[in-house]
C-alpha cells in the first residue's frame, strides 16, 4: 500500500470514527425520548397537568409541582441575573489584573466545577439553618443562584471580552464615563452572549434535583406555594418520588412528567439558541 | 511690479504679526510602562489652530505621547508619567482633573475607523447624549453641522437611521471626524487616521484638516512621510522614545539639522 492510500484510508477512519462519537448521544437520547412518549403521552391531559399530587396515581397530577419549578425559576433568575452580570462586569470591566484577581478568576471557574450536592449542603447550613429561611422556595432559590452564578460569571465575562477594544476607546474618547460606556455601548453589544448564558444556566438550575433535596425540599406538597416563604417541591423531585414507587401508574405519571419537564427545558434552549442567532447576526464589526 | 491696493496692505498687517497662542504645552514628559521607558524628557509645544505632526518609526513613542493629551493611556495598566501637561495652562494630570471634562475639550480620531453598531444619527448625537444633552432641536442642529463640516451630510442626509457600519471605510473615518466635532472640542488628536483607507478616502480626509485647522487645533500621527510634508505646519521627529527634532515642517523636510531626521524622511530607515 502507498503513502497516499494509507492516509487516505486513515482519513476514512477518522470520518466514520467522528460520525460514531457525533451519532452516540443523540441515539441514546432519542431512544430515552421515544421510550418515555411511549409510555407517558397518553397520560398528559389537562387534569394531569392541574391535578394535585395523591396517592392514586390515576389521580395524581403535577400541579404543585410545575408552580414550584415557576417559582424556583423566576426566583432564582431574579436573584442570579443581577449578581452574575454585576460581578462579569466588574471583574471584567472594573477590576485591576492584580493577583488578588487572578485568584478570584481561578476560584470562580473552579467553583462552576463543584458537584451540585455541596452546594446543597452550603445552603442547607448558610439558609436554612444561620438564616433561619427553612425548606422554604427562598431557601432552594438562593442554593440554585449559587450554583449557576459562576456559570453566569463566565458567560458574561466571554461576551463582554469578545467587544472590541476600539469601540469602548471611542466612547471614552468622547468623554464618557466608564459606567457610560459600558451601559451605551458594550452590553448593548455584548447582552445576546450575555443572556444565552444566563438562559443556559438556568434552564440546569431547573433540572437540579440533588441539592434542593438537601436544602429540604418536600416529595408530597399538598398546595400550591404562594409566598417565597412557602414550602415547595420541583419537578425533579416528584419524578424521583413517582419512580422509587411500585405501582406501574406513577411509573406512567414519571414519563408524563418527563415529557413536560424536557419539553420546559426545550423551551427555554430554544430561546437562547434564538436569541444568539438574532444577536450574532446583528452586530458586526 | 504693481501697487497693492491699501485693502490688501491692511488684510497682511493683520494677519502676520499675531502670534499664535501656545495650547498644548509638554514639560519634561517622561512615560513608562513599568519598569520600560518610552518617552525621555519630552519638551514640546503646540500652537492653537495649526497642524502639528509627529512622525517616526513604529514603537518610537509617537502614539504614547498623543494619547497622554486625552489621558487615554490611564487604562493601560503600569502605565506612569512624570513631568508635566498643560492644556489651556492647566495641568491635565492634575489629581483634581475630571478625565472626562478633558476629553470634551481634546477629541481624538483612531487609525480604524470605529463607528459605533448604531444608526448615523446616534453616532454623532452619542457625544450629546452622554453629557445629558436632551435638547432636541439641539441635537440634531450640532449632528447636521458636523456632518456638513466633514462633507459627509449630502452622502447620508437621506439615511440617516441607516447603521453606521454599512458606511465605506472613508465614510466610516469621516464620520468619527464628525462624532469628535459635535461635542466641540478645542483639540483633535488623529493616531494614524489615514492609514487604513484608500487614496482617494486619504485624500478628503487631508482637505478636511486644511478647513478644521481654522477651527480647532490638529496633532496627528503619520507614518506617512508626503502627508505630514501636505498637510502640517509644524513636525515633532521621534526615535527611540527621544524627541529628536521639532520644527516648522518645511524646514525638517528641507533642511533638518540632525542626521537621524535627515536619514529617516529620506527613506533610509525607519
Amino acid at each position: 500500500m502507498t503513502n497516499a492510500q494509507k492516509n487516505r484510508l486513515i482519513d476514512k477512519g477518522f470520518q466514520v470514527f467522528g460520525i460514531v462519537c457525533t451519532f452516540f448521544g443523540l441515539v441514546i437520547l432519542a431512544i430515552l425520548i421515544y421510550n418515555i412518549l411511549e409510555e407517558g403521552l397518553t397520560r398528559i391531559d389537562w387534569d394531569f397537568m392541574k391535578d394535585l399530587p395523591s396517592r392514586r396515581p390515576q389521580k395524581a397530577g403535577i400541579y404543585t409541582a410545575v408552580m414550584g419549578t415557576v417559582w424556583i425559576l423566576v426566583m432564582t433568575t431574579l436573584i442570579a441575573f443581577p449578581l452574575g452580570v454585576g460581578a462579569g462586569i466588574y471583574l471584567e470591566e472594573y477590576g485591576k489584573k492584580t493577583k488578588l484577581a487572578s485568584l478570584l478568576e481561578i476560584n470562580i471557574a473552579n467553583l462552576a466545577g463543584v458537584p451540585s450536592i455541596i452546594y446543597g449542603l452550603l445552603g442547607l447550613e448558610i439558609f436554612v439553618r444561620i438564616f433561619k429561611l427553612g425548606g422554604s422556595l427562598l431557601a432552594g432559590s438562593l442554593t440554585l443562584s449559587l450554583l449557576i452564578l459562576p456559570i453566569i460569571i463566565v458567560a458574561t465575562r466571554e461576551s463582554l471580552k469578545a467587544v472590541p477594544s476600539s469601540i469602548k476607546d471611542a466612547s471614552m474618547a468622547l468623554g464618557a464615563s466608564k459606567w457610560q460606556t459600558i451601559w451605551n455601548q458594550t452590553l448593548p453589544a455584548s447582552i445576546g452572549g450575555v443572556l444565552t448564558g444566563v438562559i443556559l444556566a438556568i434552564s440546569r438550575a431547573i433540572g437540579e434535583t440533588a441539592p434542593l433535596i438537601v436544602v429540604g425540599a418536600l416529595a408530597y406538597v399538598p398546595f400550591a406555594p404562594s409566598s417565597p416563604m412557602d414550602e415547595f417541591t420541583v419537578m425533579p423531585i416528584q419524578i424521583f418520588n413517582w419512580v422509587s414507587r411500585p405501582q406501574h401508574g406513577f411509573a406512567v405519571n414519571a414519563a408524563a412528567a418527563i415529557i413536560v419537564l424536557l419539553l420546559i427545558t426545550f423551551i427555554m434552549n430554544g430561546i437562547a439558541v434564538y436569541f444568539r442567532n438574532k444577536w450574532q447576526k446583528k452586530v458586526k464589526w | 511690479m504693481t501697487t497693492k491696493k491699501p485693502i490688501d496692505a491692511l488684510v497682511e498687517t493683520l494677519q502676520e504679526p499675531k502670534k499664535k497662542k501656545t495650547i498644548i504645552e509638554a514639560r519634561n514628559v517622561d512615560v513608562f510602562y513599568g519598569a520600560f521607558q518610552a518617552l525621555n524628557n519630552i519638551n514640546l509645544e503646540v500652537e492653537e489652530n495649526s497642524v502639528t505632526a509627529f512622525i517616526g518609526p513604529s514603537g518610537c513613542g509617537k502614539s504614547t505621547f498623543l494619547r497622554c493629551f486625552n489621558r487615554m493611556n490611564d487604562y493601560i495598566d503600569e502605565f506612569s508619567i512624570k513631568g508635566e501637561i498643560l492644556i489651556d495652562n492647566k495641568k491635565i494630570y492634575w489629581k483634581n482633573v475630571a478625565v472626562e471634562e478633558l476629553r470634551k475639550e481634546v477629541g481624538m480620531v483612531f487609525q480604524k475607523p470605529n463607528p459605533f453598531p448604531k444608526s448615523i444619527f446616534d453616532n454623532v448625537a452619542y457625544g450629546l447624549k452622554i453629557q445629558g444633552i436632551k435638547d432636541k432641536t439641539f441635537i440634531e442642529e450640532r449632528v447636521v453641522k458636523s456632518l456638513k463640516d466633514v462633507a459627509l451630510w449630502d452622502e447620508v442626509k437621506d439615511e440617516m437611521k441607516k447603521s453606521a457600519i454599512a458606511l465605506s471605510g472613508g465614510q466610516q473615518q469621516r464620520l468619527c471626524i464628525a462624532r469628535t466635532l459635535a461635542v466641540e472640542p478645542k483639540i483633535i488628536l488623529m493616531d494614524e487616521p489615514t492609514s487604513a483607507l484608500d487614496p482617494i478616502s486619504t485624500g478628503k480626509i487631508e482637505e478636511l484638516m486644511f478647513e478644521l485647522k481654522q477651527d480647532y487645533t490638529i496633532v496627528i500621527v503619520t507614518h506617512n512621510m508626503q502627508q505630514a510634508g501636505r498637510i502640517s505646519d509644524k513636525t515633532a521627529f521621534f526615535y527611540m522614545g527621544d524627541l529628536i527634532e521639532f520644527g516648522e515642517t518645511k524646514q525638517i523636510f528641507t533642511t533638518p539639522q540632525k542626521e537621524r531626521t535627515q536619514n529617516y524622511i529620506t527613506g533610509r530607515f525607519g
